[in-house]
């Protein structure tokens, strides 16, 4: 493992498979880390007097934001809402109520927008935490406290070359450290048990061996459903509630890998919006249907593409015989988790797609005079150096 | 107008550009009718109850929503959120704070998944108000008010087909709607006066000749796009804040006219996202760099895509000579209005594009044993005739 990942570059080469599963580890690992780094910065203090909780990010970290809203909704008490860095550092943060906690997530800690949310939420007054990977970085110098998501030991093997990232366990890292602040705030304030939270805490644990399971099960698949549908360049993804985060982040996994047109869309938006596209052999669409209040709505939908002659893809738990019935390919989930807890699990097939596409075509051409080099350094640019409003 | 409206068939036929103008007069006649009736449903003790206001729809209601979150934000001093319908009733009802106000906005009045919003927010006492063209249609009996948004001479003007639906207006109708229930709410709670009302109502009277002159000035550009792009399929439409409704809603035109895809996302997302897509020639770019709190971020986001060879459309105020000059294209806005009242102009120039598109290239075939009568029932079945939880 180890000697694979030093020769392979991350800007351009497929990931190894073993990268997925190497996410099982980080779910441990970052559990174990988190927990007092959650419990001393959620002080009993700070959690009294929160009266709004807003999660903010970029990319995989504002996804991360919208699959762990459900879990806040259902276990803290407080309103919580996920909103997009911009959204928030534009828009939304002149009106905050009052004692509003602001998370920040960035692994990198460089993302001038998610910098820019955490400087102005503190100009008005909110308490911020930033989620990162660099105790050191941005991020958290702006932040009132960091939760430090990163596990070197982990980071060095997974991505050598990327300092201080877990690459495809970025998320799990930020969602978790979501949920454990979720289950420590609900604890605070009187709303679960601390027996409660050990079970919970127990069930996010649970999570690793069915992402190993997943993985495993699903290898064969994913490259059979790559070489199936490898001369096509548009993908449609569809989840909801927190698995509307995970769409979004299987759409991201086909922008960054294979450079693929991913399209995240809600469950119910597809029916009034990309609908009118579905024709026969062409824009496959993958369904994420859970167990849970969605699954019904996702039937509806599966059955809508076929009655089109839309090819649909079920991402759905491997017992659900009626659903695996109802779609053309399933890559399905081994294991059960409780639908707040449910992406953890739910973005494996995504990231198994997105990465055996990427084995098996690589990525469009970039022609003179654009290039690699140059994509990358327009790209931090972009997201790094982008003009931060101090005010 | 009459006759030639008559003579097309609204399921398969272009628009006429005349369409686009229509929705000019529009903005008179629903203010007008809509003035009383939100004065008449959200009294004083409802304003002042609020503790929490939930946008809720799908497709164009949802961007609706999206579009007028600022000026709640802004005007009305009630926490605001704006949620797609399945989101809300599947996810956020549970968790909803007592005393929040539920809008639920569907023209049709039939889309199943906002009524069921309306239909459990009621279950958990919510006060809850209909955004509909129908006052005896299922979403106006699902709610303890409604307000009706449809201007039905005008809807004649649509065709025979039309059914009190006002066609692309009924975008404009919902977000008037919504900007004047803010309004109010401010208005009751003491955060604008009644002055302030007047002049902001004056605003949205003028956005009128913006529309007109906007539609009227950029006919030919969009004609010119849509022939200069009429082989590609596959349009990005950037936005932030309010006018990340205006890219959603220009993306819809998209799928719902000649059924391409149209890709929208949020502006400073494209960079963490589909920007590794960019190419020379491929994948056009529309970015909407109003006036307001996204303008720089916007310029930056052009610079970033012409760096990679990308191709950049600039939707932005006709004076506006630095972003003018950074893209390949434009199609100026003709007037200027506050940046929250902005997406009621900002809309026309994809509206053009779509409809150009549209007359230019037509639609992809539906391939037998697949038609056109298949795809409007599929359709209904999905939108309207989804189960319904809470009935």
């Amino acid at each position: 493992m180890l000697s694979q990942t030093r020769e392979h570059n991350p800007w351009i080469d497929p990931l190894e498979l073993d990268a997925l599963h190497a996410q099982a580890r980080v779910v441990r690992e970052v559990i174990a880390r988190l927990e007092p780094q959650v419990e001393r910065g959620l002080t009993p203090d700070l959690v009294k007097r929160t009266r709004k909780i807003y999660f903010t990010g970029c990319g995989d970290s504002h996804y991360a934001g919208l699959a762990a809203r459900l879990c806040f909704d259902k276990y803290t008490g407080i309103d919580t809402e996920p909103v997009e860095s911009l959204e928030f550092s534009r828009y939304v943060v002149e009106f905050l109520p009052s004692d509003s906690l602001v998370f920040g997530i960035s692994n990198s800690g460089q993302v001038s927008r998610t910098i820019e949310t955490v400087k102005l939420a503190r100009q008005h007054q909110a308490y911020t935490i930033a989620i990162t990977g660099r105790a050191e970085g941005p991020l958290a110098q702006a932040a009132d406290v960091a939760l430090i998501q990163s596990v070197p030991e982990l980071a060095e093997e997974m991505a050598p070359e990327i300092h201080g990232t877990l690459g495809l366990g970025n998320f799990h890292a930020s969602l978790l450290a979501l949920y454990l602040s979720a289950l420590r705030i609900a604890e605070l304030r009187g709303r679960l048990s601390a027996r409660e939270v050990g079970q919970l805490k127990q069930e996010l644990f649970a999570a690793a061996d069915i992402i190993v399971r997943t993985v495993e099960e699903n290898l064969k698949t994913a490259r059979d459903l790559a070489a199936a549908l490898w001369h096509l360049d548009t993908f449609y993804i569809l989840g909801a509630g927190p698995n509307y985060g995970t769409a979004l982040f299987s759409a991201a996994k086909l922008f960054e890998q294979p450079n693929q047109i991913g399209v995240g869309q809600e469950l119910e938006e597809w029916a009034h919006e990309q609908y009118f596209l579905v024709r026969p052999q062409v824009t496959p669409i993958f369904v994420i249907a859970p167990p849970g209040n969605s699954r019904d709505r996702a039937i509806e939908q599966i059955h809508g593409a076929r009655d089109m002659g839309g090819t649909v893809i079920a991402i759905c738990d491997s017992n659900d015989e009626e659903i695996r019935n109802l779609a053309h390919w399933t890559i399905p989930v081994h294991g059960q988790l409780r639908e707040e807890f449910s992406p953890l699990a739910y973005i494996i097939p995504g990231e198994l797609f997105a990465t055996s596409l990427h084995q098996l075509k690589g990525k469009p051409p970039l022609f003179p005079p654009y290039d690699l080099n140059q994509m990358m350094q327009v790209n931090f640019r972009q997201i790094f150096h982008s003009a931060i409003r101090e005010k | 107008m009459s006759n030639k409206a008559q003579a097309r068939n609204p399921w398969t036929d272009p628009y006429n550009d005349e369409m686009i103008s229509l929705q000019a007069r529009l903005v008179h006649e629903v203010i007008r009718r809509l003035e009383p009736q939100v004065e008449q449903v959200i009294t004083p003790e409802l304003a002042g109850q609020l503790e929490k206001i939930y946008l809720t729809g799908c497709g164009d209601s949802h961007y609706a929503g999206v579009a007028a979150r600022l000026a709640f934000d802004k005007y009305s001093g009630v926490q605001t959120e704006p949620l797609e319908s399945l989101e809300f009733s599947r996810y956020v009802v549970d968790y909803a704070p007592n005393n929040s106000l539920v809008i639920g906005i569907s023209n049709s009045g039939q889309v199943s998944r906002s009524i069921e919003t309306l239909v459990l927010a009621r279950k958990r006492k919510l006060h809850t108000i209909a955004i509909t063209g129908y006052s005896d249609g299922p979403l106006a009996r699902a709610a303890a008010a409604s307000l009706i948004q449809s201007v039905p001479d005008m809807a004649e003007d649509w065709g025979p087909y039309s059914m009190g639906s006002l066609g692309l207006g009924n975008f404009i109708a919902s977000l008037l709607t919504l900007y004047l229930s803010a309004l109010r709410i401010g208005e009751l709670r003491g955060k604008v006066s009644s002055a302030q009302v007047a002049a902001l109502k004056r605003e949205l009277v003028g956005a009128a000749d913006i529309i007109a002159r906007t539609a009227e000035a950029d006919a030919k550009t969009a004609r010119e796009l849509a022939i200069a792009f009429w082989h590609l399929h596959t349009f990005y439409i950037l936005g932030g804040g309010p006018n990340y409704a205006t890219a959603m809603f220009g993306a819809a035109k998209l799928f719902e006219q000649p059924h391409q895809n149209g890709v929208a996302q949020e502006l400073e997302e494209w960079a963490h996202e589909q920007y590794f897509l960019t190419r020379p020639n491929v994948a056009p770019i529309f970015i909407l760099a109003p006036p307001g709190n996204s303008r720089d971020r916007a310029m930056e986001q052009m610079r970033g895509a012409r760096d990679m060879g990308g191709t950049v459309v600039a939707i932005c105020d006709a004076e506006d000579t630095e972003v003018l000059q950074l893209a390949q294209y434009a199609l100026p806005i003709y007037g200027t209005l506050r940046e929250e009242f902005s997406p009621l102009a900002y809309i026309v120039p994809t509206e053009l594009f779509a409809t150009n598109l549209h007359q230019v290239k037509g639609r992809p075939p539906l391939i037998p044993p697949f038609g056109q009568e298949q795809l409007m029932q599929v359709n209904y079945r999905q939108i309207f005739h989804s189960k319904i939880w809470g009935q």
